[in-house]
């Protein structure tokens, strides 16, 4: 089934060979035009923030209406979110991903699922912080509190988990369950001794990047429980909390002199964060596949 | 191999889609025999298989009529048909080593069905794995993975994996396509000395092999099943059928 | 005499116990559900934004009003506007110019990774482009805040560097991954007896890769550049903190503008709960579901376009 093709007849000439090395450089140009731009947001960054990286940065609180101290309740505010969304998210996502792969038949009902989940991966985020406001804060009287903004995170990051687990699920070949039903074990045996322990990675791929999703998410937070200045720590679910997302745009937008490195502190670490989970995936990814048993 | 019938098939029926597989099939198969099943590809020697422990239930699309008994009991009435599963073991065309460790291997199916005493599985372990003619070339690195073995080694351990249940049926469905001769040999022996204790249903694309093995052998073309009958019978010239001597004699496949 | 077997419920008279057969259905069930959750969530959103602007929807909305009319006046006190217009323009702008940035870097991107790179340069390129889609969007931001406006202002003698040409660029950059990440795949997912066949009839890469790898991969490629312009009008922080708060039609990019998810943001917190504004704002909600949803319906059925092909 070879398309037709327009140049069967001519031999590879000088020109032709040239307008290829021209072409190949334009194009590494133009990924390498995508590379500048990580490396410069890096670069400015740690020139502008690092003097305020200091430890006490990280373990303080802010004073002196934000110009000043640290961005630690911000920082445990993030980790709480990510958390409890992640301790929501990854069961339902997982189990999602299994019906998908090992139960579900070709038919309407699983296309207009898959067409859900991909709906659900495009809503704005300002949109799920609408349905946020409207389903946990008011509906559910869970008010502005870290359960509200973490359940609107993690019904917002569930496509993600659900993507990489469904991938890493196909991944395992299909003689293996064959083999196994053939002997007698059922569907779920099957998935619980056989697939599940060899999807281990790449769930775990999906799970990095959930958590690093939802430490960057600003809308969805921003109205249903992170706060612009809490003066003490989240004690449970029910609290508020500070966010890193959330305090980084104050920062920059709400608060008038601010000295100059302590925004570009903020994201910095914010950044780090983010990127250190990723490399970890990453690096997760590659032991895994070294040690891979088929 | 006694006259009783273990399986008795009567007018099976099976399409998948639009396509009919296999029309109209009735079969008997007898306590304790080896029956060979020859055809070309295509003829639904592989349908049959699933049919008999209902694999065919995991094939979305596939339609099932008629009717197959086990010992007189219908295999459709098993509400769980892992049950079912557990009397019936079966050999894959390609050889399949789960990824667990070769004792795992063996192991998997008597702990899914609730073994749990480790004695009992040690034992049980290396008597299948002896049974399958494969325990003295594994017997010092049981904790090795099962993927690692050669195709030879994975197709015998399927079969020591087949027989951990005890099964009263065993079914092989073209074992040796993707083996060495050696092992093919191997393997052969074995399923002569397992005769002793089960009804073995032995689907061959090698004529030769069923002439070796089967105590009785049957043809199926396009679904159909055209011959059945005591081996010497199908080999020779007197042929219930003129196309079993012509598929039997190569001159079509 | 017949040989009578005891057959419990399997060989060696093992049986999986009765309670250990209902937890495995009791987990089927919860597995179904989860299954069919996510139509659900999708369901519930829409519910939800839906009704929290009911009351403005089915007494004060005018449609034509509202979809056609640049006036977006909320707050004032006599004479309520809720035109969306301008906000719309607003989007389209941004999200025109960032495609603008990003189709042809995302693409050329794409066919650089899939066929003029291998081993590890490839390993290394992918994993860049994968940190670069995971920069939280407040980041960019604060980029489009500190770096790129001022940066416009002097290169453009502009008199402001928030606005289009600003947060164009970042929802470029922001685009890219996407584009590249899906690109590749549908490039990838070409049967390598194309490039083969081409070879051997004497073309070489880039002849290719023009005349046969994206003609065979287009519908993947559509699929990655709409999937990449939903994202862009999803974009709500980057945005806010970089196109500006000026509610007109823009009429060149230095123009600032206001998007529809930037409106949200920033006057939700300001309205009553229940008022009219609070209620636009959640109509305003659904619209933003309307776009991304035709534009995600549509990639999708062009990815399941290039699967179906490729089989």
């Amino acid at each position: 089934m070879t398309p037709a093709l327009p140049f069967c007849t001519t031999a590879v000439t000088r020109s032709s060979r040239r307008r290829e090395g021209v072409v190949r450089g334009l194009l590494g140009i133009v990924t390498a035009l995508l590379i500048i731009p990580l490396i410069s947001i890096l670069a400015l960054l740690v020139k502008h923030g690092a003097s305020a990286l200091t430890l006490d940065f990280l373990l303080t609180s802010p004073a002196a209406g934000m110009t000043a101290g640290g961005i630690f309740p911000a920082i445990v505010g993030t980790l709480w979110l990510v958390g409890v969304s992640l301790a929501v998210a990854a069961p339902i996502g997982v189990l999602a991903a299994i019906y998908l792969n090992e139960y579900a038949g070709d038919n309407w009902g699983t296309r207009i699922v898959n067409l859900a989940i991909v709906n659900l991966a495009g809503v704005p985020s300002i949109v799920h912080a609408l349905f946020g406001v409207g389903a946990f804060v008011l509906f559910l009287r869970l008010g502005t509190s870290i359960l509200s903004a973490s359940l609107t995170l993690a019904i917002m990051t569930l496509p993600v988990i659900i993507a990489s687990t469904k991938e890493a699920l196909a991944a395992v070949p299909m003689s293996f369950r064959q083999a196994c039903w053939a002997l007698g074990a059922s569907r779920w045996q099957t998935i619980r001794h056989v697939v599940l322990p060899n999807s281990v990675q790449g769930i775990l791929t999906g799970v990095i990047l959930q958590v690093s999703r939802a430490a960057g998410e600003t809308a969805p937070v921003m109205f249903t429980g992170a706060a612009f200045y809490l003066p003490f720590l989240p004690q449970s679910v029910n609290d508020q909390c500070m966010a890193l997302s959330m305090h980084l745009f104050t920062l920059s937008t709400q608060v008038p002199g601010v000295p100059e490195p302590l925004p570009y502190a903020t994201a910095l670490v914010l950044l780090g964060l983010v990127m250190s989970v990723n490399v970890t995936s990453i690096v997760v990814r590659s032991y895994l596949r070294s040690r891979r048993k088929w | 191999m006694s006259d009783r019938v273990k399986i008795e098939i009567r007018g099976l029926h099976v399409s998948y889609g639009n396509h009919v597989v296999l029309k109209d099939v009735s079969l008997d198969i007898h306590e304790g025999e080896i029956l060979a099943i020859i055809g070309p590809a295509g003829a639904g020697k592989t349908t049959l298989l699933n049919c008999i422990n209902r694999m065919s239930d995991m094939i979305p699309g596939m339609k099932v009529d008629g009717s197959i008994r086990i010992d007189g009991r219908e295999v459709r009435d098993f509400r769980d048909p892992s049950e079912l599963r557990r009397r019936i073991g079966v050999v894959f065309p390609l050889p399949v080593g789960l990824p667990m460790s070769i004792f795992d291997n063996v192991a998997f199916a008597p702990r899914m069905g609730g073994m749990r005493d480790r004695k009992k599985l040690a034992d049980l372990v290396e008597r299948c794995l002896r049974q399958a003619a494969l325990f003295d070339e594994v017997k010092d690195r049981l904790d090795d993975l099962g993927t690692r073995l050669s195709g030879g080694q994975q197709q015998r351990l399927t079969i020591a994996r087949a027989l951990s249940l005890e099964p009263e049926i065993l079914c092989l469905d073209e074992f040796s396509i993707a083996v060495d001769p050696v092992t093919t040999m191997k393997i052969e022996e074995v399923i002569k000395e397992l005769k002793q204790q089960m009804t073995i249903i032995l689907v061959t694309n090698l004529v030769l092999q069923a002439r070796r093995l089967g105590d009785r052998t049957a043809l199926f073309l396009g679904g159909h099943l055209v011959e059945v009958g005591p081996t010497e019978t199908i080999f020779s010239r007197q042929t219930a059928d003129v196309r079993t001597f012509q598929y039997v004699q190569g001159l079509f496949g | 005499m017949e040989k009578d077997r005891e057959h419990a419920d399997g060989a060696h008279g093992l049986g999986r116990s009765r309670a250990a057969l209902a937890a495995e259905r009791l987990i089927e069930v919860v597995i179904r559900i989860c299954g069919f959750s996510a139509i659900f969530f999708v369901f519930s959103i829409f519910l939800f934004v839906l009704l929290s602007g009911s009351d403005f929807i089915v007494h004060r909305l005018n449609v034509r009003e509202f979809l056609f009319s640049t006036e977006w006046v909320p707050t004032s006190l006599s004479n309520k506007r809720y035109g969306t217009l301008a906000l719309t323009v607003g989007t389209f702008s941004v999200t025109g110019l960032a495609m603008l940035i990003a189709v042809p870097f995302g693409l050329g991107a794409a066919i650089f990774v899939s066929e003029f790179t291998g081993g590890k340069t490839k390993e290394a390129l992918k994993i860049t482009i994968e940190l670069l889609a995971a920069i939280p969007s407040v980041v960019w931001g604060f980029i489009g805040l500190v770096i790129m406006n001022p940066l416009i202002i002097e290169l453009f003698d502009a008199p402001i560097g928030l606005n289009v040409l600003n947060g164009g660029i970042l929802l470029g950059l922001m685009s890219v991954p996407i584009i590249v990440s899906i690109g590749e795949d549908a490039i990838k997912a070409v049967p390598d007896s194309y490039r083969e066949a081409s070879l051997a009839m004497g073309a070489n890469r880039w002849q290719t890769v023009v005349h046969v790898l994206l003609p065979a991969a287009r519908s993947g490629l559509l699929a990655a550049v709409l999937l990449g312009v939903g994202r862009a009008i999803g974009e709500t922080i980057a945005v806010l903190m970089a196109t500006g708060h000026a509610v007109q039609i823009p009429h060149s990019p230095l123009d600032s503008v206001r998007t529809l998810t930037a409106t949200i943001a920033s006057e939700l917190g300001e309205t009553s709960r229940g008022s009219d504004h609070y209620q636009a704002l959640f109509t305003i909600g659904i619209l933003l579901f309307a776009l991304t949803f035709i534009v995600n319906l549509s990639a999708d059925l062009m990815v399941r376009g290039f699967r179906g092909e490729q089989r």
